[in-house]
């Protein structure tokens, strides 16, 4: 049990119980949703930037105008229903992202949040791949993933997701809401042979005091900011 | 009809993934939406559903959208926003992507689309001489470089483009230069517009504001219209200018110029006086609401909203971009419950549904901790005078109310006449007549199911059916009728429904009949089989196990239904798995035969362990999937015996005095590893403490400290 010790220092552990994104320092935002007031301002923000709906693959509906922000990382986080994406709107995304580049953003790159189902996987790394190749090199390329896509024997399709995107970051999370019974899932994340993060929801249910040290591709966790009125 | 940029997230859209309930309702907002009319759905689909009605939607010839792999566990039953749309607007994607440029929704929306009218409006221009046309048709350019870069970035470079300084690293173009020598008239004219133009889109207000106030007066017709119709979109745009964060979000109506929206409204007002066909009409329309919810003034956009539904009823894809819309400007903005209380009919009723949904006391998702909504009856009395010239409707909202919200469901039969028999039923005669199905369900009506069999006659509509033959398989579930599901020439065919029931509910008999039932999609009977063949091995029927393995699985095709895919995705490796990683273990067949004559083997009990801990097996498949009492196959379990998993299988061994050393090794070995390495148990069983989990470690290393498996095991979690 020596290892434990150590190996957690680069990251910070989410306390048990109640996630309080104050002790965080990477967010999800939606539109409307704002970090906690932090001494430095947060450090890495998911920047949910606009979603290309299930109806209409020709565009991508813009939820936000272009952010200004100084010192934090910023990832353009593109939610979308559906994968065969017209011509357009890849001219969209990289636009977009040359814009928030142009206007001073620390620009990370770009995540993907597919509403996929877990047997879609690998479906979904062939269009992470032709992304990744129409995606300027100086952008990463981040993925969000469902808490059960670590298990279901679909944790090697995720790995394999390995050698086209730069990380997964695993929702806990369903709504509002933490997901019941997420403790099961924790055994077959932490064997994730991908980077990821682990994201959990604003003021939602966390029970675990340490994250298991065995897993060295945890790269921290991500706070779904809901905006609530504290309690 | 255009989205304005910053329309609200998207919360009342599904979440990011969705288990539909199986069952008729659902007492707050469920994932999923049904063809039912109600609380739970999704109120942009109750929205489109209510202005199909009122505009006499009937029995269409509509064709369900192609199935995608990710929702296919929604079968016919259930669909979200995005496949209600494909399956009412199937052409809106093709038609959407021929004229879409990829500005869509932000301001320079327009630049793509106008580029052919502003060259139509110089070339209708005599008085413009074609070098001067040439000249500006090449300066348009600039304004899509304008676009390209950004404001901001367009401020950047120009700072650092300042001699001294170096450039940034991603070197940003400048821009090129208005052309000179334009003298005649119109071009100074065409040249004004396309300066007011680049500082609009620059986000110069003030340049822009003087820009186009000057070209109010210019002698070419498609100037002065486009100028003055400019004014209102250059105020729209600059009532915002101060109500973006450093994030970029929209801060509110409270931040918003609101000098500059009534000078906004003054300009639409006037361009449409001046303009009633004007070209610009139907922005113009689109404008003017923006303009509406700039100002607050929810009252007069509610009116606006409830005047296109009927309108645009729901005939085609317009109506989806309206109904988003007023989803995400009044009854949702900002992703929270609107003050808003609509004036209509079809959006109050919209809003009376979303306000029968039961809440949740807490972040537990569980149903027992719910709240019912505080929608007293009176309340709604209140409105009667709204649903005048809606009877129909209006009973509808009652009966909702005596349903979710008062459960008293003999009131609901007295609001809702039987009307089955019909040829076909409307969304809201549909909705009616589910609702009564479903209060002669609570109720334990005898007839109930003689009610589902009359209405699949006219369920005609998309996701009508599926949803009725929900209702009858329920039924069937519930009266230990459950062979009449699967009987021939059952009227319950949806493939979901069937295998839901097959997975859950279905003893050996029917499981063996269907997976041999080549009538049948392969889908349905690879359920059948697969249920078979792992309950018997689950539930210790292991010469049935033998026996029926030589039933063979058959080959799962895009069957034309598309429907349940996921149903053969997992189907177990009974013939071709993998039996062993240490543990010498012979193929499942073979400890299947040896459990036959002796359930106690101690190594072919932890064979089946690590056949289901190597094929998948673990724990999930087991627990986590099991439908709720309420739902479609979590009433019957005809499936004799109870079902075990590893943990049980390894505490048996180390309790057992007869096992040998080897095999009691290894269970303690296994037993340790199911709670590694996060401390949750894997395999099932009732969870030990810590305490107990160190004590088998030190047990492993002390009884067997010659085992592979103690000089393997290094930690206990």
């Amino acid at each position: 049990m020596a290892i434990i010790a150590l190996a957690l220092a680069c990251c910070r552990a989410e306390p048990a119980g109640t996630v309080d994104p104050r002790r965080n320092d990477a967010f999800f935002l939606w539109p409307g949703m704002r970090p906690p007031d932090l001494p430095g301002g947060p450090k890495v923000v998911y920047l949910l930037a606009g979603e290309l709906r299930g109806g209409d693959a020709s565009r991508i509906v813009p939820l936000r105008a272009v952010p200004h922000l100084r010192g934090a990382e910023v990832w353009l986080t593109v939610r979308c229903e559906r994968l065969d994406w017209g011509e357009g709107v890849y001219r969209q995304v990289l636009n977009e992202l040359a814009r928030w580049e142009a206007a001073g953003n620390h620009v990370a790159g770009l995540q993907i949040d597919f509403d996929a189902a877990t047997r879609g996987l690998d479906g979904y790394a062939a269009f992470l791949a032709d992304l990744r190749r129409r995606l300027p090199p100086r952008y990463r390329l981040s993925v969000t993933g469902l808490l059960d896509w670590s298990a279901h024997g679909d944790a090697a399709a995720l790995d394999r997701l390995g050698g086209v995107v730069d990380e997964v970051v695993i929702q806990t999370y369903q709504g509002r809401s933490t997901i019941p019974g997420y403790e099961d899932y924790l055994a077959p994340l932490a064997r994730l042979k991908i980077a990821h993060r682990v994201a959990l929801v604003e003021g939602g249910v966390w029970k675990v005091s340490h994250w298991p040290p065995q897993d060295r591709q945890f790269r921290g966790y991500v706070v779904f900011m809901l905006n609530r009125p504290a309690t | 009809m255009g989205l304005w940029a910053l329309s609200g997230a998207a919360f009342a859209s599904g979440d990011s993934s969705c288990y539909s309930s199986w069952k008729l309702s659902y007492p707050t907002r469920d994932c999923a939406s049904r063809a039912i009319i109600s609380p739970s759905n999704d109120t942009r689909v109750n929205m489109l559903f209510l202005m199909r009605d009122a505009a006499g939607a009937g029995a269409d010839e509509l064709a369900y959208p192609k199935d995608s792999w990710t929702a296919s566990d929604y079968g016919r039953t259930f669909f979200d926003w995005s496949m209600l749309q494909e399956g009412f607007y199937p052409s809106r994607a093709a038609a959407e992507a021929a004229d879409s440029g990829s500005y869509v929704g932000s301001r320079c929306d327009s630049l793509t689309v106008g580029s052919a009218s502003f060259a139509a409006a110089m070339a209708a221009n005599a008085g413009l001489p074609a070098a001067e046309r040439d000249k500006l048709t090449a300066a348009r350019t600039r304004l899509v470089k304008i676009c390209e870069i950004g404001a901001e970035a367009l401020e950047e470079a120009q700072r650092y483009h300042q001699p001294g300084e170096t450039a940034p690293t991603a070197a940003v173009p400048l821009l090129p230069e208005w052309p000179a020598g334009i003298t005649s008239a119109a071009g100074k004219a065409f040249l004004g517009y396309l300066q007011a133009s680049g500082a609009f889109y620059g986000e110069q207000w003030d340049t822009a504001r003087s820009g186009f106030a000057g070209l109010a007066r210019a002698a070419d017709p498609w100037v002065s219209e486009t100028a003055a119709y400019m004014q209102a979109r250059v105020e729209l745009n600059a009532a915002m200018a101060k109500s973006i964060d450093e994030y970029g979000n929209f801060q509110g109506a409270k931040s918003v110029d609101q000098a500059a929206v009534t000078r906004g409204q003054a300009a639409l007002t006037a361009y449409r006086k001046a303009w009633p066909q004007g070209r610009f009409a139907m922005s113009a329309q689109g404008l003017r609401r923006r303009a509406l919810w700039l100002a607050g003034d929810t009252a007069a956009l509610s009116l606006e909203y409830e005047r296109l539904m009927r309108e645009l009823g729901g005939k085609d894809a317009r109506s989806a971009l309206l109904i988003e819309e007023i989803d995400n400007k009044l009854l949702y903005p900002g992703g929270e419950v609107g003050d808003a209380i609509a004036a209509g009919p079809l959006l109050l009723a919209t809003q009376d549904l979303a306000a029968m949904r039961y809440g949740y006391s807490d972040d537990s998702q569980d149903d027992a901790k719910s709240t019912p909504p505080s929608f007293a009856l009176a309340k709604l009395n209140d409105q009667q005078a709204t649903f005048a010239e809606q009877p129909t409707l209006w009973s509808f909202l009652l009966a909702n109310h005596a349903f979710y919200v008062a459960r008293d469901y003999k009131r609901v039969l007295a609001l809702i006449p039987d009307e089955t028999r019909r040829d076909y039923y409307t969304p809201l005669a549909f909705s009616s007549q589910m609702l009564r199905g479903q209060a002669l369900a609570q109720l334990g009506d005898r007839n109930e199911a003689g009610f589902w069999l009359e209405l699949l006659g006219g369920a005609k509509g998309l996701w009508q059916r599926p949803t009725v033959e929900l209702g009858l398989a329920l039924n069937y579930e519930r009266h230990g009728k459950l062979a009449d599901v699967f009987a021939k020439g059952s009227p319950i065919r949806d493939s979901q429904i069937r295998i839901i029931l097959l997975g859950n509910s279905a003893g050996p008999d029917i499981l063996r009949a269907q997976a041999l039932d080549s009538s049948r999609p392969a889908a349905e009977r690879n359920v059948a089989l697969n249920t078979l063949l792992t309950k018997q091995l689950s539930h210790g029927d292991y010469a049935g196990f033998v026996a029926d393995s030589r039933l063979s699985f058959p080959k799962l095709e895009d069957d034309a239904a598309g429907q349940a895919s996921n149903a053969g995705q997992s189907l177990p490796s009974f013939s071709g798995g993998k039996w062993s990683d240490g543990y010498a273990c012979p193929a499942i067949i073979a400890t299947a035969r040896k459990l036959a004559a002796n359930p106690q083997d101690t190594s072919a009990r932890l064979c089946l362990g690590d056949f289901w801990r190597l094929n998948g097996f673990d724990p999930y498949s087991f627990d986590e999937s099991i439908p709720k009492p309420d739902e479609l196959g979590g009433a019957a379990h005809l499936f004799p015996g109870t079902a075990t998993t590893r943990g049980p299988i390894y505490a048996a061994i180390m309790a057992d005095p007869r096992a040998a050393a080897g095999g009691k090794a290894y269970a303690l070995y296994r037993a340790v590893n199911c709670y590694g390495p996060a401390g949750s148990n894997a395999c099932g069983g009732s969870d030990v403490p810590k305490t107990q989990r160190r004590a088998w470690f030190q047990q492993l290393k002390r009884d067997y400290p010659a085992s592979e498996w103690a000089r393997k095991l290094r930690y206990f979690w």
